[in-house]
This record gives C-alpha cells, structure tokens and sequence, in this order.
C-alpha cells in the first residue's frame, strides 16, 4: 500500500528540474549516432566483400598482433625497422569501452594510433598520425576532428598524468595505462573529452611525474587564445599548441569548433602547417586551415576533381608572427572532397603549391 | 544495410528524443545530481538507442532508452567509483515544499541533496520505483536483482529519506498533524 511519505516523494521526484544543459543536443547525438552506424556498417561491408585484402592490410598497418613474434612486440626489444604494433589497451569513455591500438614505423618514427568501440572488430578511427622524435622530452597532443579522444605521447618514464584541456577532460591520467612502448622511449595515453563530443579538443598542458619523482607541468609553448578577425567582419578564437601540434578555432558562430591537427607538412615544409576540421554540426561547412609564413597571401584550394571552390578566404596574423589562412571548403561533412592542391604565395611573391 | 534509410531513420529518433529527452533527462539528473554527468548519461544513452533504433519496438523506446541510460549509469559507477559525496548536510526541506506551485528550482534541487544520501543502488530503485514508477519487478529485471533485493533498496531508501525529510520541516510536520486525509500538504508519513 501506497503511503502518503511515498506519494509525496513521487510528486517531488516528478517535480524536480534539472538545469537545462543537463538536456543534450539533437544535432550532438544525430552525429555521434551516425559515426557509430558508419563504423558497423564499414565493418559489414569489410568483412562481407574485400575481406581478406582489407584485414591483410588492416593487420600489417594496425592489427594488434598481425603474426609479429612475442620478441617484436613493445617491452621485449626495440626492432631496428618495420612496422611493429603496439599493445592494445582498453579505456573506458561515456559512450563505453574503447580499444586503443595502433602501430610504430621504426625508420621513419610515424606513430598511428586507432581508437576502436566496444566491438574490437569494428573498423577503427585512425587519429592523426604522430611523427615521435628520437626522444620525447615534451608532450605530443593528437586530437581528431570532430572527436573526443585525446592521444598524448609522453616520455615512457611519465606516471600520474593529468591533461589539462577545453573542455575538461573525463578521467584524465586513468583512462588507458600508460602503456603503448615504453622500450621505443615513449608512452601512450588515451583519455576522452568531457561532456558533447565536441571539436574544440584544445589540450592546454599536460602534467606527469618522472620516474625521479619531479613533476612536469608544460607543453612548453602555451599560447593564449587569440582574437582573428574574418574576412567578412566576424571574430573567432585562435590558439596554436606547436609542440602540441593543435590549432583551435573557435567560432565564429557560438558553438562552432574547429580543432586542426597541425604538421602534416612539418616534413617537408617545416614554415607551412595544415589540417582539416570540420564543425561539431555536420551542416557545417569543412574548412581547411594553413598557418604560413609571415606576408603569405593567395592561398587557394583545388579539389582532386579540379574544381576550386570558391572559399571564404580569412588571411589574418597569427601568433608568431605566422600567416594563419582559413579556407572555407563549401562542402559539408557529408560531400566534403579530397583536396588535390593548396597554393600560397610567399611574402617575396613566390607560388608555392603542395599536396597534402 | 542501415535496415532503414538514415533520413527516416533520423525523422523518427527526432521525433522521439524531443518528446523523450525531458523525462531522461529528469531521470538522469536525479540519479546522478550533477548537471555535467546528467548530460553525459543522457547523450550516451540516446546514442545508443539511435544505434539500436531498427532494433527498438514501436512504443518501447522510451523503456529501452530507459534501461540503457541506468546500466550505463551503474556501469560508470562501478569504473570509476563512489560518486562524490556532499560536503554540506541538505537544507532543511520537506517534500511536499519541494512540490510547492511557488517553490523555485533551487528548492526542487534539494530532492537531489536528500537523495546524494543513498548509497546508489538504494538511488537507482527510489528513482526508478517513484519516478519512473516501475513496477518491482521491472526494477528488478532491469537491475539484474531479485525483486527482494528490491523491496529491501526500496524500504531502506525510504527509511533514509523520511527522517532527513521529517526532521528538516517541524513546522510542516506540525501543520501535516492538523491537516484533512484529502489535504496532505505537509504531510511526510
């Protein structure tokens, strides 16, 4: 029998209100709903037709084992060449259990990690890939557009790591051991964005104690946001992490982020860095972002079908002294094209043209 | 491959999240307390509905949405341990000010206050039981316990509750002995 103490208690329960950004976004899970179903049915579509080819390569790029002898794998020896795989990890976000892989090339010391969902079979989202100095001495950031996964690639001595970031991290220094290859010098950390799966990863610094029991709190290049004006009159926010190699644009419209991993062209072109972000609304047009040398101008895009949008083109001065360019694809998330080319022209009025 | 095209498919979570997201939401911020973590749950929870969703009956969405915001829940709660208690004891409060026509948000808040008192699983069937208003043995079955195990969350939820209501409202106690059986305003047992 129902007590009056019981009735009340339904009635205040049935009157509480939760604050209002308790209430999540439609666009939010419309879009992390949509990633999810993309990664099962690229698993279908894997498994059901190019099976063999696609796990051939799949497994001798990123497969946890790949028939690599237990003397190979990270912990036991560092190999002189190759492409060894990493230890698998699982952590743990707000949407579930999240595998951590991924693989080491020796030679060239390109790091790829993946971040898999709860089924270890399904296709994973690669994240930008790391190029690992011979030795790591300062923390390297890897955040992929559109997602709240943060890669840090620490010194493989770091304990208790903690990463401060925008917006605050979840579970931060627990999510994931720092495990990854400690015999090649290095550590992996995984940990996962608080709250909407936002773009606007901005990692601030990351704090980690040596194994002589110093703590480290730096990237060592902090830059404070920034504020750029648009071409067509709107502000936005800017930060450039170097060493992190994370730029963050924010805005201009309320709510619109854009993280862009930098240092795809560090390479060959150390002056000339570029990414691509994409907003967390998929209506979003997908921009891509350059940070060039001091006085660049013309900076233009064509898409591998030779057509060249015209872009939004933002040229304003960024931190450093450096050029920052934001070129508006005019493409949403769903047809955004590969880009063929990007030409700049340099303060002596030289074109330089690259493909990413 | 998608079992239904991605347009419906999206038509229809629209349609149910506007009318679903204010009850989870509820749901979700009683048996966390926290804004942040409410929404957190809340968002998990649809995104996987909206995976499942070819999967979800017609008229079952909101219970199975339900159950997934709640295994998630006790899921979290289990990795990442206690949640954090509060530092200060609740206001004094009784429920039937709480549901007052001219109580304020931050008096409602304070049902969160007496409920962050009870340890989770004691939480999870308050709410589910009075709130949600399921049965026991629905309770049971979602939370993977016997309906006993229910029955005893369910008393000892209430028996922390009561007094910690009772004793911050003397005044209202006194009112409820003088108040009518159709009037309980005030009343607390």
């Amino acid at each position: 029998m129902s007590t009056d103490f019981e009735q009340d208690l339904r009635l205040s329960l049935g009157s509480a209100e939760p604050p209002t950004s308790a209430m999540p976004e439609l666009s939010v899970v419309l879009d992390q709903g949509n990633r999810a179903v993309r990664r099962q049915t690229v698993r279908r579509v894997v498994v059901g037709t190019a099976a063999v080819a696609a796990v051939a390569i799949a497994s001798a790029t990123w497969g946890p084992t790949s028939g690599l002898k237990a003397d190979q794998l990270p912990g036991a020896s560092t190999p002189a060449t190759g492409v060894i795989p990493l230890q698998p990890f699982t952590a743990n976000d707000p949407v579930g259990t999240t595998t951590v892989a991924g693989s080491f090339d020796v030679q060239r010391r390109i790091l790829t990690i993946t971040v898999g969902g709860e089924d270890p079979t399904v296709t994973p989202t690669i994240m930008p890939t790391i190029t690992v100095p011979e030795v790591v001495t300062a923390p390297i950031v890897s955040v992929a557009p559109g997602r709240p996964d943060v890669i840090t690639v620490l010194p493989a001595e770091a304990t208790d790591i903690d990463i401060d970031a925008t917006p605050r991290m979840r579970h931060a220094g627990t999510l994931g051991a720092a495990l990854g290859a400690p015999a090649l010098g290095f550590a992996i950390t995984y940990a996962v964005l608080s709250g909407p799966a936002r773009s606007d990863a901005a990692v601030r610094s990351v704090s980690w104690t040596t194994a002589s029991g110093q703590r480290i709190s730096t990237l060592g290049d902090r830059v404070d946001p920034v504020t750029v004006s648009l071409a067509d009159g709107r502000e936005a926010s800017m930060w450039v992490l170097d060493k992190a190699g994370v730029l963050a644009l924010s805005g201009p419209v309320k709510g619109e982020f854009f993280t862009i991993r930098l240092g795809d062209f560090v390479d060959s072109l150390p002056l000339v860095y570029a990414g691509q972000g994409n907003s967390a609304n998929s209506q979003v047009s997908w921009f891509a972002a350059y940070l060039l040398p001091a006085g660049a101008t013309d900076a233009t895009v064509t898409y591998l079908d030779g057509f060249s949008p015209k872009t939004a083109m933002i040229l304003t001065p960024a931190p450093g002294g450096r050029t920052f360019a934001v070129l508006d694809l005019g493409a949403t998330a769903k047809d955004v094209k590969p880009i063929r080319t990007f030409t700049w022209r340099d303060a002596a009025g030289v074109v330089h043209t690259e493909k990413p | 491959m998608f079992g239904i095209r991605r347009e419906e498919r999206e038509a229809a979570f629209t349609a149910f999240m506007t009318s679903a997201s204010p009850s989870l939401t509820r749901t979700a911020w009683l048996l966390t307390g926290n804004g942040d973590a409410a929404q957190e749950l809340v968002q998990a929870a649809l995104v996987k509905t909206y995976v499942a969703w070819p999967r979800v009956r017609d008229g079952q969405a909101l219970a199975y949405a339900r159950a997934v915001l709640v295994n998630h829940h006790r899921e979290q709660w289990r990795k990442f341990g206690r949640e954090a208690s509060v530092d200060e004891t609740p206001e004094p409060a009784v429920l039937a000010e709480l549901r007052s026509p001219t109580a304020t948000s931050d008096d409602r808040d304070q049902i969160i206050r007496l409920l962050d008192h009870l340890p989770p699983q004691q939480r999870t069937v308050v709410v589910l039981r009075y709130y949600a208003d399921m049965s026991e043995q629905a309770v049971a079955d979602q939370l993977g316990i016997s309906v006993g195990a229910v029955k005893s969350a369910a008393s000892r939820g209430l028996a922390a509750l009561r007094p910690l209501a009772s004793a911050a409202a003397p005044s209202a106690a006194e009112s409820a002995s003088t108040t009518t059986p159709t009037s309980r305003e005030g009343t607390l047992s």
